[in-house]
């Protein structure tokens, strides 16, 4: 596990103006970049099989893999925040495409916690709302898993306070 | 009420029952289309390696044995809390459906249940890809009759005992409830009955009655009976709308499957008649195809009747395969009215909608994929309108829409001046399309969750798009290329909306 400290401006759970949270965006986009590693290796693994022209080819596509995502994944890193308000959860993200998300306590059907090895390696992890709608895509990626599990604890029980029917 | 229908009195359910012997051979027809290429698949390598005829006998008498145990071993009940259908043979399964999850009973009854009279029952016990039951198959009055008794029990459950029929009375307990069963039962009945005969089979052709009904009788219906009344007994059920035969016939000659059979169905024709077989091994399957889809699409939806009944819809549908399904409106998710191009000059529109809790993507037959989304498979646009208004409870055409704004012209410049949308205190309205125009409409009690969106290129001209999300099921509510101060705006006041609405729907 990765020293949060280390990484200098982490924003996990600050409280921005507006009651704004951000999460811990630094490891959120060294897990981002983490991910890219797998097909990064491959590519690398096929330069080294390979020789002459597609060697070449294969080495600078895998250095182009990191080189044009690493600084996006950070940037968008940085969208990333959540509000709770009275009714509802606000989500906003999103770099070139941006997206706001509004979920509404009393239509969360269930809440999710998710890490994958790249996030439980740096020690975070991502919150997923559920709703009766498949097109709900609510998601909090960047969370620690203490702050995750009382969100979770506090939505679940607005939730339950607030559930409406179908 | 006759003595014979009293015979199978409410108590009986709880005794374990098995579903009719013929549901063996219904049950086997339907499972040949799968058995058969096995069959040939095995008596062929069967006979590369000797014995071929042995195994085409000794498939079909084991498949046989295998249904017969099959259905020795299953059985059905209802328990005091719940509905339960024991079934297996070497894997033994109990599964239960309690009264407060069941979210419709609806009725199967595929082509060949109805030469031997049977019906199937299918519980909706609301999500996922295991969430109905089906228990075939029964004979159709019976099934009628237990499809009464469940929706009675259910409702009862969630509504508490019937007071009205308590008021006054210190009866037994039971009372009361078979009382409002038999009313329900006898009312589904008397429907089933006006409804089931085949075509021709009566001497009364369901053309001919359809044509009797041409005309949708919006004004004659009460919008809503008291409340705590079951689904079954409301006197008179006047259909809302009856689709007539003809113009469900026009409507489907002026849609694109119909005519890409056609073309299909003609090409191979003419591949044929050229002697051309390399196309003809190309054209066939496709035809076969497409030709299976068009008729699929007529025979589903043929003598497609709605009924207003309580708090209720009721549908009815199907040449061959009849299905009658009841979907109760506060189930009901979003409709989307839309309009064809081709249809535009008959004044025709479609109309289906998003029902909660029925169960997507298994089994066969209506209650599938497509089967509990449509509401109405062709209609006068104007009475589409007015039915979609009354069931949600406002006047459509009085809401305002307002058009995206000139600028976004720039993102979608054809298009722009489809996108539209509105709202009143009850429901959003949008509507998209030149050519094909879709009007959706979704009540704010029933948004799920609210996307606002916005591209690079949509940034730049200060526009957003809006999302409201709803169930599963063919509608989506988007607004588009709206200004992004009036989106955020939206945004806000939705959510509020939305809110309120559900607290009124709750209290």
């Amino acid at each position: 596990m990765i020293d949060a400290d280390a990484l200098p401006g982490d924003g996990a759970g600050t409280l921005a103006e507006g009651g704004w949270h951000t999460v811990a965006h630094a490891r959120l986009a060294l897990a981002g970049r983490a991910r890219l590693l797998p097909p990064g290796l491959v590519l690398l693994v096929l330069a080294g099989l390979n020789g002459g022209a597609a060697r070449l080819w294969f080495a600078a596509a895998a250095a182009a893999l990191f080189a044009v995502s690493w600084y996006p994944l950070g940037r968008s890193a940085r969208t990333w925040r959540y509000r709770e308000r009275g009714e509802d959860l606000l989500i906003d993200h999103g770099l070139l495409v941006r997206r706001q998300v509004v979920v509404p306590y009393g239509r969360m059907q269930f809440v999710d916690i998710v890490a994958g090895p790249a996030e439980r390696a740096l020690g975070i992890c991502t919150l997923r709302l559920h709703t009766a709608s498949a097109s709900t895509d609510a998601r909090i990626p960047g969370l620690e898993p203490a702050s995750a599990e009382q969100l979770r604890d506090r939505l679940a029980a607005l939730g339950e306070a607030r559930m409406a029917g179908l | 009420m006759t003595v014979s229908s009293d015979a199978l009195s409410a108590a009986d359910w709880t005794a374990p029952r098995r579903t009719h012997p013929w549901s063996i051979v219904v049950n086997a027809v339907h499972e040949a289309r799968r058995v058969v290429s096995g069959l040939v698949i095995a008596v062929l390598s069967g006979r590369a390696l000797g014995g071929g005829e042995l195994v085409g006998v000794l498939v079909p008498v084991g498949a046989a044995a295998l249904g017969v145990l099959a259905w020795a071993r299953t059985s059905f009940r209802v328990a005091p809390e719940e509905f339960r259908l024991d079934s297996g043979v070497l894997f033994r399964q109990s599964r239960s459906a309690r009264f407060d999850r069941i979210q419709a009973v609806d009725l199967d009854q595929s082509a060949v249940a109805r030469v031997f009279g049977l019906a199937e029952l299918r519980l909706q016990l609301g999500g996922g890809r295991h969430g109905h039951f089906r228990l075939a198959c029964m004979r159709q009055q019976e099934a009628a009759r237990l499809r009464a008794y469940l929706l009675d029990r259910v409702e009862q459950v969630r509504t508490g005992p019937p007071q009205t029929t308590n008021a006054g009375s210190q009866s037994t307990e039971s009372e009361p409830q078979s009382t409002e069963y038999e009313r329900a039962a006898e009312s589904e009945r008397a429907e089933h009955q006006r409804v089931a005969p085949a075509p021709g089979a009566s001497g009364q052709p369901i053309a001919a009655s359809v044509h009797a009904a041409d005309r949708a009788r919006i004004a004659a219906q009460p919008v809503a009976y008291e409340s705590g009344v079951p689904y079954g007994p409301v006197p008179a059920q006047v259909p809302l709308l009856v689709v007539p035969a003809g113009r469900y016939l026009a409507s489907l000659a002026l849609s694109v499957p119909v005519w890409v059979a056609v073309l299909a169905l003609a090409a191979s024709v003419a591949a044929w008649a050229a002697g051309a077989t390399q196309l003809l091994g190309a054209f066939v399957p496709e035809t076969v195809a497409v030709v299976g889809f068009a008729w699929d699409r007529f025979q589903r939806y043929y003598g497609f009747t709605l009924t207003l009944s309580g708090e209720a819809i009721q549908l009815r549908h199907g040449l061959l395969n009849r299905f009658a399904q009841t979907v109760p409106l506060s189930r009901i998710q979003a409709v989307e009215i839309s309009r064809p191009l081709l249809w535009r000059p008959a004044g025709w529109a479609r109309v289906r909608m998003n029902v909660a809790g029925y169960a997507h993507g298994g089994g066969r037959g209506e209650a599938g994929k497509r089967g509990a989304s449509m509401l109405l498979p062709v209609a006068l646009s104007r009475s589409a309108f007015e039915i979609v208004g009354r069931l949600a409870g406002v006047d459509l055409n009085a809401v305002p829409l307002h058009p995206a704004p000139e600028r976004a012209r720039w993102r979608a410049s054809l298009w722009r001046r489809g996108y539209m949308y509105g709202f009143d205190e009850a429901v959003v309205v949008s509507r998209r399309g030149l050519l094909h125009r879709r009007d959706c409409v979704i009540p704010h009690a029933k948004v799920q969750s609210l996307h606002l969106v916005q591209g690079p290129w949509q940034r730049r001209l200060s526009l957003a798009t809006i999302s409201l999300h709803s169930t599963r099921g063919p509608v989506k509510v988007v607004l588009r290329h709206r200004d992004v101060d009036e989106a955020q705006r939206f945004l806000e006041e939705q959510s509020r909306r939305s809110a309120t609405a559900r607290r009124r729907t709750a209290a």
